[in-house]
């Protein structure tokens, strides 16, 4: 990968991996650390890197680096999600789209990051296995499960309206 | 043929559905014909397990479900999307479903951007010379010096002697020097472009009228040619001739030789003579080596020290050891080191 590909990466993907590290991680300042570490690495090892799977590279790092910091802070993080599921149980979401990103929220980081690379991105199983580093088959499991979390979290809070 | 003996495999055979049509009749008219066996033989087709339909359709609910998923995250090829929209155009409760789970769809916030983008962009260092103008300038006059230096030093080893007054012309004084010669000046273009050839010709020196006058000179040049190459200057004879007398004077005693008197009554007679080394006698070399070692010595102090110091060496070692005569000797080759001829075999 040349300079000009590595900043074409950064022209055409860098909102990408931002939003999908800013969902999982729900901090401004460390989805944009994540994001700025994605593409250090991108930097550097750009000449083993094909331009074609620049974007699954930058996904890949991205995400491991945003499940390391989660495990850093998954104390804080813990405690905030409870907060928020009070919260939620509290004052029903009358917008779908609000309900539907508190219920992204109560999943774990896994069924998360499936579930957004699914739909912001669009990869199909067996990307999402490559850049989760899970199988085919897992990432099938997983994300049904996620799914089927939602809806019934989506179709009990219609319920309760 | 079934018999009372042996029914029993019959209908065992019968119920796993092992027999062929006309057995299977077979055994059912013997169940007819016999009706003490009848209890026995419904008591082995209850053995028999039969499909459960209700836990089929459970199983397809299940797969059907997954298939839902499926069609959500877009994994379905186009006949199996296709049969899915048809199954579910069928039953209503699975549209629902279907509409429950499309509602599961994320969406990117599109207004999300990375804010610092800017600060994601690289460039490859390319090492570049950071010169300020202060080291411009003086990287351009450095190369200028050495420009000025080369060219001096290429003037300086070009022909002293003819393109420049050598320092022993300078010396002398109100001497005509060569370029004012009316012959020399006709030959302005052998002075500039073969300097050293000229120089190594075209010697002051003492001319031994016994060596002339022994007959050691086999080819002497033509009268017309001497007269083209030799020019007599009586001053530059007197100047060259006393110093040639006062460097022998000064590193060897005077030699007392029975030529004395001639020599001195040659040493009146002094010319500047272009004689072809093949021409040249040992003895003429001798001296014009010598002479030309002063010139070197004048030259060396004239000159910059470190520089002319190590020129001087190699000159000097060069004439001490001089080349192979290639003059015809009785056709032997001689070496000239210092004073002393080495005839070579």
């Amino acid at each position: 990968m040349t300079e000009k590909e590595y900043n074409e990466c950064v022209e055409l993907y860098a909102d990408n991996v931002y939003r999908f590290i800013l969902k999982n991680l729900r901090q401004e300042e460390d989805a944009r650390d994540v994001v700025q570490s994605a593409f250090e690495k991108l930097w550097k090892n750009r000449q083993n890197v094909e331009t074609e799977k620049s974007k699954s590279y930058l996904f890949t790092i991205a995400y491991h680096q945003m499940i390391d910091h989660l495990r850093k802070v998954k104390r804080i993080h813990l405690q905030e999600e409870f907060r928020e599921e009070a919260r939620v149980s509290a004052t029903p979401a009358h917008h779908l789209k609000k309900a539907l990103e508190e219920a992204l929220s109560r999943l774990n980081e896994t069924q998360r990051s499936l579930v957004l690379l699914k739909d912001y991105e669009g990869y199909s199983y067996s990307e999402i296995g490559q850049i989760t580093g899970l199988n085919e088959s897992q990432v099938k499991v997983y994300l049904h499960r996620a799914r089927i979390q939602l809806k019934n979290y989506l179709v009990k809070l219609e319920n309760l309206i | 043929m079934i018999t009372k003996e042996n029914y029993y495999d019959y209908f065992l055979l019968y119920i796993d559905n092992e027999l062929p049509p006309a057995a299977r009749a077979a055994v059912e008219k013997f169940v007819g014909d016999n009706p003490q066996l009848q209890e026995e033989w419904e008591a082995l087709l209850q053995c028999r397990v039969d499909p459960d339909e209700q836990e089929v359709f459970h199983s397809k609910e299940v797969l059907f479900q997954e298939d839902l998923l499926s069609y959500v995250d877009g994994e379905l090829g186009e006949e199996r999307r296709k049969e899915v929209e048809a199954f579910v155009h069928r039953h209503p409760s699975k549209a629902l479903e279907l509409q429950q789970l499309s509602m599961t769809v994320s969406e990117a916030d599109l207004s999300v951007s990375f804010p610092d983008k800017e600060s994601l962009y690289r460039t490859e260092k390319r090492r570049r010379a950071l010169l300020m103008p202060w080291m411009q300038a003086g990287i351009a006059a450095a190369v200028l010096g050495l420009v000025a230096l080369l060219l001096l030093n290429t003037r300086h080893n070009e022909g002293p002697a003819l393109v420049k007054a050598p320092p022993v012309k300078k010396s002398a004084p109100a001497s005509p020097s060569v370029r004012t010669a009316p012959e020399k000046e006709d030959l302005p273009v052998v002075a500039k472009t073969t300097p050293d050839k000229n120089q190594s010709r075209t010697v002051t020196t003492a001319t031994p009228a016994s060596l002339y006058s022994s007959g050691r000179r086999k080819n002497a040049p033509s009268p017309a040619q001497k007269e083209t190459d030799v020019t007599i200057r009586p001053e530059e004879v007197a100047l060259a001739t006393t110093k040639i007398s006062d460097s022998q004077n000064s590193e060897t005693p005077p030699e007392v030789t029975p030529d004395a008197g001639q020599k001195t009554l040659v040493k009146s007679t002094v010319v500047e003579v272009n004689i072809p080394k093949e021409q040249s006698s040992f003895a003429t070399q001798a001296l014009m080596q010598e002479a030309q070692a002063d010139e070197t010595k004048e030259s060396l102090a004239a000159a910059p020290a470190g520089k002319n110091k190590l020129r001087g060496i190699f000159r000097r070692v060069s004439r001490t050891f001089g080349k192979t005569a290639d003059r015809d000797n009785n056709g032997q080759k001689e070496v000239l080191i210092s004073a002393f001829q080495v005839a070579l075999k």
